[in-house]
């Protein structure tokens, strides 16, 4: 990491935030709602999810010195 | 049985499971968080550039996020409105057809051949008023089922907000007339001047009968301040001939006041203050003797014109504490109901209401279609029965108070942002000391 990166703890710390929010953002379709909408609603939630998982992932890398 | 609340009222148009509504206030706790990671990531970055960009994922994430959160919202305002809209017309259709019918009543009732109008006036006055009981007792036990169907108390209560409308038909009030005296105008003509006109009806035939009322305190004792919605339910009276029908608890500068649901199902001039034509003089905003035996025993435990007082009640009890809440005697801080028929009662708008109910009790229907518009009101209902109600020795299962306690329970627990508002409010009333004294007051007429 150059001289002007943050502080590893700081991206470690986003990282773990982002790990939880991945985490709890599909929970929010776990909920009673039979409609053609709500498949949809679910499915973008899942995509929410997924990325802010894959971005956790890549934070916590980048906290390790990875490339 | 569902433990999901359907939360409507408190100012806004949504009408949907509270489990929905806690959905789209997460997702935008879930963005904010979200927000916060990407703000920590830009303003750490300087020159690196990964962790930048991260900062603007974090924060498209959030977009996207929010997003979804309003088109949730958006869905359900939506839906809520088209239902609205919906049940007005409904009501709209079914006023119409009541005030035509009634118009038309004499002219139906002329074509019912003399001989047979002779007999059934003469069945109706001469049978044994216990004949007549006993056969409408037989048909309900028989028919127990159809009294907890959902589309039987849906029904009831379009048909309860129709009485108005028929009533002025058969008194040849002109249309226009009608219509400006129906409750969606000036309501001089509406569903209360009906309760009213029933319940003049009920006092003319000696079916009900005013009287003054006593209080007797019955026993007195220490008590803990209530701490949720379980807690003011449980202390509720249970009702049972010749039991108390109210309870107040004193806590230094405010107080609370339980009052019970009616004890007495018949018609006739009983001693007992809470019976049916209490009930339905108080939903016309007649004088009630259960409201005047209420207000009679607040103020003989000492609850002063300006002390602040949360007024719980069950059934009849919650269309009492409306209407105290509504009369100005009492400086009400706040009104929760359960299985009211009192969501009619005009209460003014600085006093939080919660009002919960079940969908198949007919009792609160029995107050029409509700008025959800007030910011001050939120009404809680839950579904009991997936299918069809349980076997069961009581006639409405789904009005029994302990249902309601478990169902305010379930309010207790509802992160639903109208609910924890709500909520909040009216505990917060209870102010002072956390210990206090309770008193339990029974009233009966004198006359």
């Amino acid at each position: 990491m150059s001289s002007d990166s943050p502080p590893p703890g700081l991206v470690e710390d986003a990282a773990a935030e982002l790990r939880s929010i991945a985490r709890a953002v599909p929970a929010l379709g776990e909920i009673e709602w039979r409609s053609p909408a709500a498949e949809a609603y679910r499915a973008v939630l899942r995509g929410i999810g997924e990325d802010a998982a894959e971005l956790a992932g890549e934070l916590a890398l980048l906290a390790r010195g990875q490339p | 049985m569902t433990d999901t609340l359907v939360v409507s009222g408190g100012g806004r148009i949504a009408v949907a499971p509270e489990d929905l509504l806690v959905a789209v206030s997460r997702c935008r706790l879930l963005a904010a968080r979200l927000d916060e990671v990407a703000a920590r990531l830009s303003a750490a970055a300087a020159g690196a550039v990964r962790v930048r960009v991260s900062g603007d994922r974090a924060g498209d994430l959030a977009r996207r996020l929010r997003t979804t959160g309003m088109l949730l919202g958006a869905t359900i305002d939506a839906y809520s409105a088209a239902e609205r809209n919906l049940a007005a017309g409904v009501e709209v259709a079914a006023g119409q057809a009541a005030y035509w019918m009634g118009a038309a009543l004499p002219a139906l009732l002329g074509l019912i051949p003399l001989p047979v109008m002779l007999a059934l006036g003469g069945w109706t006055v001469a049978g044994a008023p216990g004949l007549h009981r006993e056969a409408l007792g037989r048909a309900l036990a028989e028919h127990r089922g159809l009294l907890s169907d959902v589309r039987v108390t849906a029904a009831i209560r379009v048909l309860a907000g129709t009485a108005d409308d028929g009533l002025r038909g058969a008194g040849h009030v002109p249309w226009a007339a009608s219509q400006l005296g129906d409750d969606r105008a000036t309501g001089i003509l509406g569903r209360e001047a009906a309760a009213r006109v029933l319940f003049s009806g009920l006092i003319g035939v000696g079916a009900a009968a005013r009287s003054p009322v006593r209080v007797t305190a019955k026993a007195g004792a220490p008590v803990r301040r209530p701490r949720t919605v379980a807690d003011l339910a449980a202390r509720v009276p249970h009702p049972a001939d010749g039991a108390p029908q109210v309870r107040v608890e004193r806590y230094g500068d405010s107080s609370v006041a339980y009052l019970g649901g009616t004890q007495q199902l018949g018609l006739g001039a009983t001693d007992e203050p809470w019976d049916l034509p209490s009930s339905v003089a108080a939903m016309g905003g007649a004088p009630a003797d259960s409201v005047a035996a209420a207000a009679k025993a607040l103020r003989a435990a000492g609850v002063g014109p300006d002390e602040p007082v949360l007024i719980v009640g069950y059934s009849q009890g919650g269309l009492i504490a409306s209407r105290l809440a509504s009369s100005g005697s009492f400086a009400v801080s706040g009104v929760v109901t359960l299985g009211s028929p009192g969501a009619a009662v005009p209460i003014p708008p600085r006093i939080p209401v919660l009002a919960v109910e079940h969908r198949e009790d007919l009792v609160p229907a029995l107050a029409g279609p509700r008025v959800d518009g007030s910011w001050n009101r939120v009404t809680a209902t839950r579904s009991l029965y997936d299918r069809a109600a349980p076997d069961s020795p009581r006639l409405v299962p789904a009005h029994e108070l302990s249902e309601y306690r478990a169902t305010a329970a379930l309010v207790d627990r509802s992160d639903e942002e109208r609910l924890q508002r709500v909520r909040g409010q009216i505990l917060a009333g209870l102010s002072g000391s956390a210990d206090g004294q309770v008193t339990v007051w029974r009233a009966d007429r004198t006359g």
